[in-house]
């Protein structure tokens, strides 16, 4: 197990990335909560050597998308709904920014994260066919589809020009 | 548009109230794991000590056979019971045997379990039906009167319960017969029948009767006995003919419910 002092750095360097990815995922911000404490718990007991500070953001990340999908399969959730649900964190939308983020959050779930992952992480689709541990082709597929679905919603605006070089 | 997707993400934090709450709820989970490492030490340490002690007693008594429980209707099965009147052995002793066994687990069950388990089982596989014998020997060295009554009175209930009426021979036999039966591959109570078969026909050999029924070689004993068929070789398709019959002379040696006086029978030869 990890000591406090890891913890607690894990918690400093990597809450802002598991934050967005709930973000993402997520509208309950209780669910957020849980998640916090899954994914860091989890990474405390992680008896794991990492090879490098990539090799441990990628392997938070991966833990984080887990974590965000097991709770939206929860029988529980899909019954039960909550009021704050209602509620889609307000402080984040900026009016300059609103259309883009309803447009992303808009998306199917493995559209949202390959968006992310690429679009602000920076990964390459090999590198998020291995977090998320699917094909590459796949990875691809779902990235080139999201890309189309978003240039649909904002209006034809050009989309991830960089990608080619970038991909 | 990709300035547009980092200003929106960049927007994103973890709420300061959040990294806190999840910082206290890790350092609540160290110090609790803390405590239960003490706790497991105590009970590495109890363990350990049990251990210990079961390595310094004579024998597990859990493990030790107290009696053994030998059945024979033709599928003949041996049961290896413990002190807490628990199966801790099972054995076949033909083919009928252990198709039954393949079809239930016994192990570590009562005997009245085991006992139910394995009646039931007899009965759907066609072996305990109506005018069929039902053999049961135990051996044991302790409180064989008991053993033997509560024996009787559970598999007369069960085979009643399940609407059967077999003849019961049920009795104790010592430790020399169960050994010398087990030699030949047999239940005790399947031995012994040979063994009387053979005193009134030399050709019934074990091999030769291993195969048949219990109330098939005391037919023929009977038979021999009243100076009928002495060939052997001829009797296999006259036994079954004449089982019923078989066992309706024995009848007069039977109480009300089907079960023989029981008594402790021991090997002669």
């Amino acid at each position: 197990m990890k000591s406090e002092q890891e913890a607690k750095l894990a918690i400093d360097k990597y809450a802002d990335t598991v934050r967005r990815i709930c973000f993402v995922h997520l509208k309950n911000y209780h669910d957020v909560e849980d998640i916090f404490q899954d994914v860091f718990l989890k990474y405390l007991l992680c008896e794991k050597e990492f090879m490098s500070d990539e090799h441990e953001k990628a392997w938070l990340i991966r833990v984080t998308i887990n974590a965000c999908k097991d709770t939206l399969k929860s029988f529980f959730r899909k019954k039960v709904s909550s009021l704050e649900e209602l509620v889609t964190e307000p402080h984040y939308i900026e009016e300059d920014n609103r259309e883009v983020l309803e447009a992303i959050l808009q998306l199917p779930d493995k559209y949202k994260t390959v968006i992310y992952l690429h679009y602000y992480e920076g990964y390459t689709v090999v590198e998020i066919a291995a977090i998320l541990g699917k094909n590459q082709n796949t990875v691809y597929s779902w990235l080139s589809r999201a890309k189309t679905q978003l240039r649909e919603r904002l209006g034809g605006e050009p989309f991830g020009q960089q990608d080619a070089q970038s991909i | 548009m990709d300035n547009k997707m980092h200003k929106v993400f960049d927007n994103i934090k973890a709420e300061e109230q959040l990294k806190n709450d999840t910082y206290d709820f890790l350092k609540q989970r160290i110090n609790q794991k803390k405590k239960v490492s003490y706790k497991r030490f105590a009970a590495i340490v109890a363990a350990a000590a049990a251990v210990m002690l079961l390595c310094f007693m004579p024998y597990n008594l859990y493990s030790a056979e107290a009696a053994y429980l030998d059945i024979d209707v033709n599928p003949s099965i041996e049961l290896g019971l413990n002190k807490f009147d628990r199966v801790i052995s099972v054995k076949a002793y033909n083919e009928e045997g252990q198709e039954v066994l393949d079809n239930v687990s016994i192990k570590n069950k009562s005997y009245e379990d085991a006992l139910l388990i394995l009646i039931e089982e007899m009965i759907s596989l066609g072996y305990i039906k109506n005018e069929a014998l039902f053999t049961a020997t135990l051996q044991t060295q302790e409180n064989e009167e008991e053993w033997l009554d509560a024996l009787q009175n559970y598999i007369n209930s069960v085979l009643q319960a399940n609407h059967v009426i077999v003849e019961q021979d049920i009795f104790a036999v010592d430790a020399d017969t169960k050994t010398h039966a087990h030699d030949e591959n047999l239940t005790p109570a399947k031995y012994l029948a040979i063994l009387e078969a053979q005193e009134v026909d030399p050709d019934a050999t074990f091999d030769n009767c291993r195969d048949h029924t219990i109330s098939e070689i005391k037919e023929k004993t009977h038979r021999h006995t009243e100076g009928g068929n002495s060939d052997h070789d001829n009797a296999d398709s006259d036994e079954k003919h004449d089982e019923s019959e078989g066992i309706d002379s024995e009848e007069d040696n039977l109480s009300h419910d089907g079960s023989k006086t029981k008594g402790k029978h021991g090997n002669d030869h």
